[in-house]
């Protein structure tokens, strides 16, 4: 069996004499991309000796590391998917006033920094919080798993919510009349009819979810206190006593369950099928909800929804201020922070435009390669394109770190390694923007290219280049957002010349100068914010030349 | 180069894809200026032969010979064999105009001569106007028509076609086969065309090679398709047939006398050799039975078989019915239907044995 696969693999290599050009450059794609994927994994893995692995099991400290890494993950998903599935069920289905700003608020924490929740929630309810001091006049103690929860949970249900959502919309409406038809009751239909066919979404959506929580860095960094996890323990071993080994060990016992979560949400989306699309019944309404069950569900929704903009709100407040808890006067002497740190903002925005372009570059050579070359091994293409998205970043920063320290390739301290970590670590989402592009494009069209004279190459540049540069310019702006943003994968390789604009947050986070994180991260927004609004500009105006 | 050198040469073709084999030991020779149709039902391999002569695929074994050159292991874009789609695949990204030009624009042809030459096609097949449009602005009828134009404007001598008439509607399918059928002849061109439609495939073609599980099971005019099938799924794919199980009682030159159903036929052996006591299949169209009412009483009066009509359906220009004879059941054709309404009840059924063919065998699919 698996040497019929490899001499057919080996055929289909052979074939590609003909074509000496796109030989070489699968060649040097695939080489790369094992050098900068396969390479950091394996150099983590194995730099821990057998027996210090086991040191999981018996040093304390580390065991509950892991115990709390697994229970953050059972409850932020569990929270998550029901915050999720409540704005994916009032959006997708209940005629209800404020359905743009709900959308909205399901859209900011993705945009991002991945610590700004927890950042907002010590404005918020800390010692010197703007509701436990100014007006409860309470003191409680928010640093925790509690806290960590309350975080994950606004950081991270729109992941799932947007899984979520997917399903939800595409459900045929008319299975529930039928059900309806047949006498069953609201609570029937919607047990025996409705979550049925969710629960892929629903599924999906808390994979997701669990993904990004386990692999979390920036809140668990700010709000967890003394309940560590994998990431920070990870973090501190290496950051404190430089403890390589310690932190492979770590960072690995996090790789498992990663690649696990990772790997069954692959299997599930593959599977998801019976989500009928005939475009027959897209006119039927859903049938209507008792009103005290609408506005009950809109109350929710508009609760948290107060709540993300409370937290937005108070972060530029907080830019604003001169002592956050003390003196609340209006200042712009936050803002000296910020120029102050001008290198950083500036490297930050270098290295996510460099990287993000790289990524979109390459992660559009990969889908093609994959998807319209048969080149005997494009499943392990494919593979080695997605396999950056389950490694958790921290794990990915520290791959890089210990991979490219030495011969062949010293990168320590460089931009190009900043750059070379974010571009992988993007790539399976210019990839799959790339590979979705790509999976709409009927291969008739490039057959028909053919057929009129042109190569592989002339193809590609005639034919698919201008027809994927939608998924192109939306991988790159998903990647840029994310580079800039990004905390966990840079936190190992940063140097005194490279640093970026989140590790300033997270310094100044860590000193209490919380005026001066919150006008950094301010900045940090507005500016990706601002690339993000102009590249959709760019895509829109593309758009409507087209048609 | 000979006259009667084949313009397309298939020799002795096997493709498969994986385990599944989509064609086995093809052999076809496609005269120059010929229009010949691949026919067969979905699955059959005849587009998998189309893609081999266009080369986006290469046969496992075998070769495929264009003016006698072979083609095995050249690249799709140096073929010269331009295809039109079945989905018709024109760019979605340029316009009609673009779409058309892009042929010529490889080949680096002067940009005046590029207007010029779409110009002409634009203007055969209709579309003028119509160049500065985006495809989807286009009906389906002229989306065809650019995919045609697009394949046509850099004059090659080859046009392979897969399907392209399945997307129109039942009355346009019929003008442009016609538009077609004139186009081709005029420009001399070799046409291979790839069809599952029997009546594209026979009003068409100059020949047919009918396709089953991978393999020709008759290439031949459409006259020999249709009137003497080489076996029995070629006489049920093409057309309609009735199956009639029958032994050879006498074999008298050329003729055979074949007993079935308690009579006798006299019919022609088609130059094939038969012996007495050969189990045969009659293959009957239902146009060449006639259909009568029963005329008198006494049924032994008249020749033929007596039958009770079990069902009709009315297609305008002719009815068709179903006529139980004994244990058998026949499909038959009515060509001029009485305005009076159709025939109930009990008929006779008369053959023109001049229209019979035999196959050896008992007629199994």
């Amino acid at each position: 069996m698996t040497s019929s696969a490899l001499r057919n693999a080996w055929l289909e290599i052979r074939k590609l004499k003909h074509e000496p050009a796109l030989a070489f450059l699968i060649a040097a794609v695939t080489t790369i991309t094992c050098f900068f994927v396969l390479w950091p994994i394996a150099k983590v893995v194995s730099f821990p000796r057998p027996e210090d692995y086991l040191q999981l099991f018996t040093n304390s400290r580390w065991f509950q590391a892991a115990l709390n890494s697994l229970f953050m993950m059972a409850i932020s998903t569990l929270s998550c998917t029901a915050v999720a599935f409540l704005f994916a069920y009032s959006i997708a289905r209940l005629d209800i006033p404020f359905k743009g700003l709900f959308r909205f608020v399901t859209l900011l924490p993705i945009v991002s920094p991945p610590f700004i929740v927890a950042l907002s929630y010590i404005l918020l309810f800390g010692r010197q919080g703007i509701v436990s001091k100014q007006l409860l006049h309470a003191n409680f103690d928010i640093y925790g798993w509690h806290g960590l929860w309350l975080v994950q949970t606004i950081t991270f249900f729109p992941f799932a919510y947007a899984v979520i959502y997917g399903v939800l919309k595409s459900l045929p409406v008319h299975l529930e009349y039928a059900a309806h038809n047949l006498g069953a009751t609201r609570w029937q239909v919607f047990r025996h009819v409705f979550l049925p066919l969710c629960r892929p979404g629903l599924a999906g959506g808390a994979l997701i979810a669990a993904m990004n929580v386990l692999a979390d860095f920036g809140n668990p960094m700010i709000i967890a206190g003394n309940f560590t996890l994998l990431p920070t323990e990870a973090y501190m071993q290496m950051s404190g006593w430089f403890d390589l080994s310690s932190a492979s060990v770590l960072s690995t016992a996090l790789l498992l369950p990663a690649l696990a979560l990772f790997f069954a949400n692959r299997i599930w989306l593959g599977r998801r099928s019976y989500v009928t699309v005939t475009g027959k019944e897209s006119s039927l309404k859903a049938y209507p909800v008792p009103s005290y069950v609408k506005w009950g569900l809109f109350a929710c929704c508009l609760f948290v929804a107060l709540f993300v903009l409370a937290v937005y709100g108070v972060l530029f407040y907080g830019a604003f201020t001169k002592t956050w808890g003390y003196d609340w006067s209006f200042t712009l002497q936050n803002l000296k922070y910020v120029a102050a740190k001008g290198t950083e903002l500036y490297n930050s925005i270098r290295y996510a435009l460099f990287s993000s372009f790289a990524a979109a570059v390459l992660g559009m050579i990969l889908a093609y390669l994959v998807q319209r070359k048969r080149i005997g091994f494009n499943r392990l293409l494919d593979f080695l394109a997605i396999l950056p998205g389950a490694v958790p970043g921290v794990f990915l920063g520290l791959g890089f770190a210990m991979a490219f320290n030495q011969a062949p390739l010293d990168l320590s301290g460089t931009s190009a390694i900043m750059i070379l970590a974010l571009t992988f670590w993007n790539l399976p989402t210019c990839y799959s923007a790339s590979s979705a592009g790509l999976q709409q494009i009927g291969s008739s069209l490039e057959d028909a290219s053919l057929n009129l004279g042109a190569g592989s190459f002339r193809t590609f540049r005639n034919v698919l280049l201008p027809l994927l540069k939608g998924p192109f310019l939306s991988g790159l702006s998903v990647a840029f957002l994310r580079s800039v943003t990004c905390l966990s994968v840079i936190i190992f390789i940063y140097s005194a010349h490279t640093s970026v604009g989140t590790v300033s947050i997270l310094n100044l986070v860590q000193n209490g100068a919380w005026g001066g994180a919150s006008a950094f991260t301010a900045v940090l927004i507005s500016i990706a914010f601002a690339v993000h609004a102009a590249t959709q500009l760019i895509a829109r105006a593309y758009d409507r030349r087209k048609s | 180069m000979s006259e009667l050198q084949p313009h397309i040469r298939i020799d002795n073709v096997t493709k498969s894809f994986g385990s599944y084999s989509a064609i086995r030991n093809v052999c076809l020779d496609i005269p120059r200026g010929s229009f010949t149709t691949l026919l067969g039902p979905s699955g059959c391999g005849k587009t998998t032969l189309m893609r081999l002569i266009a080369g986006f695929d290469e046969p496992d074994s075998g070769s495929i010979l264009i003016d006698g050159a072979e083609m095995n292991g050249i690249p799709a874009f140096r073929r010269k064999t331009p295809l039109v789609f079945q989905e018709y695949a024109l760019f979605p990204h340029m316009t009609v105009y673009e779409n058309i030009a892009y042929g010529l624009k490889l080949q680096k042809v002067p940009r005046d001569e590029i207007r010029r030459k779409v110009g002409e096609m634009l203007e055969m097949f209709g579309l003028e106007g119509l160049g500065d449009r985006q495809p989807k602005q286009l009906s389906g009828g002229q989306q065809q028509r650019v995919a045609f134009a697009r394949a046509l404007v850099t004059g090659q001598d080859i046009l392979l076609m897969d399907e392209p008439l399945s997307n129109l509607d039942a009355k346009m399918r019929v003008e442009v086969r016609n538009e077609l059928r004139e186009l081709q002849q005029r420009a001399g061109i070799t046409a291979v065309f790839v069809t599952h439609d029997q009546d594209e495939a026979l009003s068409l073609s100059d020949r047919i090679a009918v396709f089953d599980k991978g393999r020709i099971c008759q290439a031949g005019t459409p006259w020999e398709v249709y009137f003497k099938p080489d076996n029995a799924f070629v006489a049920d794919f093409v057309g309609t047939a009735n199956f009639i199980p029958g032994e050879v009682a006498a074999v008298e030159g050329g003729e055979l006398v074949v007993r079935c159903e308690g009579a006798h036929h006299r019919v022609d052996g088609g130059g094939r050799s038969f012996s007495q006591g050969d189990q045969v299949t009659l293959v009957v169209r239902p146009e060449c039975i006639s259909i009568s009412m029963e005329a008198g009483p006494e049924g032994s009066a008249g020749k033929g078989w007596s039958g009770e009509i079990m069902s009709s359906s009315f297609l305008g220009r002719m009815v068709r019915y179903r006529v139980r004879c004994g244990s058998m059941t026949y499909d038959v054709d009515d060509a001029s239907p009485s305005v009076r309404g159709v025939l109930q009840g009990s008929v006779r059924l008369q053959m023109d044995s001049s229209k019979i063919h035999v196959l050896l065998g008992s007629g199994e699919l």
